[in-house]
């Protein structure tokens, strides 16, 4: 069930009522919501709710274990089988085909004939899966740590795994800051649910009005065809798609975060307005955050951080980012792309710690807007990468990232009488001119003179906006961030 | 959770609830007004010919298996010999568009014209597909038809990009068939709740196609067609523009008639009869084939026009179920194509679509028919 549908709209009233209505009764209200979330997962592939299930009964099991046992080796125990079990079904569903395809093409190339023929198995890859796997094997590792206490009830437990804002596409939350939420009493907080509102509006409004104009009128003729639109071309086309990604991202989140709001809960940030990132350590701490800091924590950390010296350093930083990489999808178009992210890193911060960001900010205006371009330069490079590996149309993979790149080194001029993609600059231009705009306008203004109106105007906006919006989204294009 | 708290009273869902409202008065006037019917740009070129100022005498709706296979300068030609008198026709059949499309074409061509003494409405296997109208479904059912979606539950295949990746192909595991059965429920659902939630966009769109169009019209215009020059050129020179076979379109289009004409041979599909099962009659399948075809029919009635169903092959293709056939013929009469001639693969440009000659062939045919007519 896409947020985008009309499906969405009529299924989100009818939770919020019927779950307001119920908030009294702790346990009916929680197995509303689950209810709910089984029936929006559902919507996309029934018989992968029972693999949702299957991965939340194994991390309850192995996190109640963890908390209960006494000696070191069986708690160890308990957290390698819900490693296991979890990086298991995920290694399958998303990355069986990947390394067994490059598996036989290793030993085809070393004389083993069989293995040329190998054939892909057919696995179909359950939505979401990258999403709520991260989710569950954070509450079992942070149990195992001793940060977090067990879940109080399987029911708590599975609405934490399944809540169905953040099921199919994040934020990846955690336990220790979802969970909490859940032992406090339900209170309808009017301004929290208005400021919800608010956010699914401009989620929605940044999905349709923005994101899908710049994906399918300057990004993906770009990308279908390369040569014909030149280095000009090229370097647009790899803009235009760093910020359809952030966009269409970001919108996700944005909604995510409003339907839990509207329905009393809160959901942690996954982004803050990245190209503003001076170094590209400040880029992670800005871009799916939920994601970057998972990693942080939970890889780069225990590998040893920066460690003792700068090879130890690269070592933990290209395998994080490597794995952050394959995290996107199994294709060496993400490996690529972690890898450049990672030496982009290395190359930024070997040299001492990333500066602060109070110590960014104290820079010269001339040095910040060149730090800032020198940033959105290297990421939209990376672009050329990434969105050659996603599924979209005219995608070639790694041989159309290299033509791409041909095309760039060689400053191809393209074939003559390329048409202006117009409306996709224009896009461009407006989503450029709303995140490099200070904070307090237009989120600040607009928000505040919208909590001002009376309800039956609210209604009204909303019944405009959603026409507009539906006039404009004739195709429903599905969020990119589904696919991995 | 004290008194003040509770949702009814609080203000974003008094806000909710006053959303709900005007999406419903949005669905009304939608409905009322018929503002879906704005919302394809195919539409501003039939309100150019809707509002032609001639009357016709013959009117042809369809999909464009009869906007390529009908062409009404020969038809009137071929007819006004054969009578000695003028006969005038309009060939007002839309690309991509199924019989919903033409009911209300007609309707509308009716508001603006003396009634024709005869329409030709196309059926055959591509128009009557099941599955057909799902893309454009929502935009021209009523919400009486959206409850009957829900419960009936006629339509059993979804052509989106993302559920096919999401969606197991063969048998695989589904106990009982509850997975599918559930797949098809929820594909019901989404539809019948399009239709329902239709009625602001409607709304937005034909105000912003008046604006558009400086209140001339509520039809959003269409953009500068693909191939303006060559169709400029065509027009000039013979009055019509089609894709001829010796074009680099007509022969990349030619492929799928060259491998049916593989698959199938010309004798085998000269004697081919329905095989499979007779189920258009079925109430849960074909539902809006039906009832499209039998709105048509009535106001046919009403105004004392004569009806003709027209069968516009496809290349080498199945027949006409014998439950399409008593149908038709149930409704008006049926008027079948002689496919001994066009069958043979000059006549097609695609396995779908007449080429020039199966055009020419087809429009004296249709004309011979009409001079038949009492």
């Amino acid at each position: 069930m896409a947020f985008n549908s009309t499906e969405f709209v009529c299924f989100f009233l009818l939770v919020y009522f019927v779950y307001w209505a119920i908030a009294r009764r702790r346990t009916a209200s929680f197995l509303w919501l689950v209810l709910a979330s089984c029936v929006f997962y559902a919507g996309w592939n029934a018989k992968f709710l029972l693999l949702v299930v299957a991965s939340a009964a194994l991390d309850w099991t192995c996190g109640g274990a963890i908390h209960r046992s006494e000696s070191r080796r069986a708690r160890r125990a308990w957290l390698v089988l819900s490693l296991v079990g979890n990086l298991g079904l995920l290694g399958y569903f998303k990355y069986f085909n990947f390394f067994a395809e490059n598996v036989a093409r290793g030993l085809a190339a070393a004389g083993f004939e069989g293995a040329a023929t190998f054939v892909p198995w057919e696995i179909v890859l359950p939505a979401g899966i990258s999403f709520y796997t991260f989710q569950t094997l954070s509450y079992t590792i942070d149990i195992y740590r001793r940060q977090l206490a067990p879940a109080r009830t399987p029911l708590d437990f599975f609405l934490f795994v399944s809540f169905f804002p953040q099921l199919v596409a994040g934020p990846i939350v955690r336990a220790a800051d979802f969970l909490p939420q859940l032992d406090a009493p339900a209170r309808h907080d009017e301004g929290r649910v208005a400021r919800g509102l608010y956010r699914i509006a401009t989620g929605l409004a940044k999905k349709v009005l923005l994101a899908d104009v710049i994906g399918k009128h300057l990004v993906d003729p770009v990308f279908a065809d390369p040569a014909a639109h030149g280095a000009q071309g090229v370097v647009l086309g790899c803009s235009g798609a760093l910020f359809q990604f952030y966009l269409d991202f970001s919108a996700y989140s944005d909604v995510a975060i409003g339907a839990a709001a509207c329905l009393g809960l809160e959901l942690c940030e996954n982004f803050e307005r990245p190209f503003l990132a001076q170094s590209i350590s400040d880029f992670w701490r800005r871009w799916h955050m939920s994601l970057s800091t998972w990693f942080r924590d939970y890889v780069f950390v225990p590998l040893g951080a920066r460690g003792a010296h700068r090879l130890a350093f690269l070592r933990n930083l290209m395998g994080t980012m490597l794995l952050t990489g394959l995290w996107h999808g199994a294709g060496w178009n993400y490996v690529l792309w972690g890898l450049m992210h990672g030496v982009f890193t290395f190359v930024g911060t070997a040299f001492g710690a990333p500066p602060r960001r109070d110590e960014l900010a104290a820079r010269p205006l001339w040095s910040r807007v060149a730090r800032r371009a020198g940033v959105f330069a290297l990421v939209a490079f990376s672009m050329l990468f990434f969105r050659n590996g996603t599924l979209a149309e005219g995608n070639r993979g790694i041989a159309g990232s290299l033509e791409m790149l041909r095309t760039l080194v060689t400053l191809s001029p393209g074939a003559a009488g390329q048409p202006l993609p117009v409306l996709g600059l224009v896009a461009l231009l407006v989503a450029a001119l709303v995140h490099f705009t200070p904070r307090s306008w237009p989120h600040e203004v607009v928000r505040a003179r919208w909590l001002a109106l009376p309800a039956v105007a609210q209604g009204l906006c909303l019944c405009l906006f959603a026409g507009a919006l539906g006039a404009l989204s004739y195709a429903k294009a599905p969020f990119i961030y589904f696919q991995f | 959770m004290d008194a003040s708290t509770s949702p009814l009273r609080s203000k974003s869902s008094l806000a909710g609830l006053w959303f709900l409202g005007f999406c419903a008065l949005a669905l009304a006037v939608s409905q009322h007004f018929e503002l879906a019917l704005c919302a394809d740009a195919r539409h501003a070129t039939l309100r150019e010919l809707v509002r032609a100022e001639r009357d016709a005498e013959v009117v042809f709706v369809g999909s464009s298996q009869t906007a390529r296979g009908v062409m009404p300068a020969l038809f009137d030609q071929r007819a006004s010999e054969l009578l000695g008198r003028d006969v005038r026709s309009v060939n007002l059949a839309t690309f991509g568009n199924a019989r919903h499309i033409s009911y209300l074409t007609l309707e509308h061509w009716l508001e603006h014209h003396a009634a024709p003494r005869v329409v030709y409405v196309e059926c055959g296997v591509l128009s009557d597909v099941p599955e057909y109208p799902h893309k454009t479904l929502t935009r021209f059912g009523q919400p009486r038809d959206a409850l009957a979606m829900a419960w009936e539950q006629p339509y059993e295949f979804v052509d989106g990009r993302e559920f096919v990746r999401f969606e197991t192909s063969g048998a695989g595991f589904d106990v009982g068939g509850i997975f599918r059965a559930w797949s098809v429920a929820q594909l019901n659902v989404d539809l019948a709740l399009d239709v329902l939630g239709r009625g602001p966009e409607d709304c937005v769109r034909t105000l912003a196609n008046f604006a558009l169009e400086r209140g001339a019209s509520p039809y959003w215009m269409p953009g500068e067609p693909a191939m303006r020059a060559e169709i400029a050129r065509q027009v000039e020179e013979r009055g019509y523009f089609r894709i001829e076979l010796d074009s680099a379109e007509g022969i990349e289009a030619h492929r799928s008639v060259e491998k049916q004409a593989a698959a199938v041979s010309y004798e085998r599909a000269l004697a081919a009869e329905w095989k499979g099962p007779d189920d258009f009659a079925d109430p849960a399948r074909f539902r809006v084939a039906r009832l499209y075809a039998e709105k048509i029919a009535r106001l046919c009635r009403e105004r004392g026009i004569r009806l003709v169903f027209l069968d516009q092959p496809n290349f080498r293709g199945r027949p006409l179920r014998p439950a399409q056939v008593a149908f038709y013929r149930s409704l008006g009469e049926l008027f079948r194509q002689d496919k001994s001639v066009l069958y043979r693969e000059e006549s097609f440009l695609d396995s779908g679509h007449l080429s020039v000659a199966g055009a020419e062939f087809a429009s004296r045919a249709l004309a011979e028919h009409f001079a038949t007519l009492k």
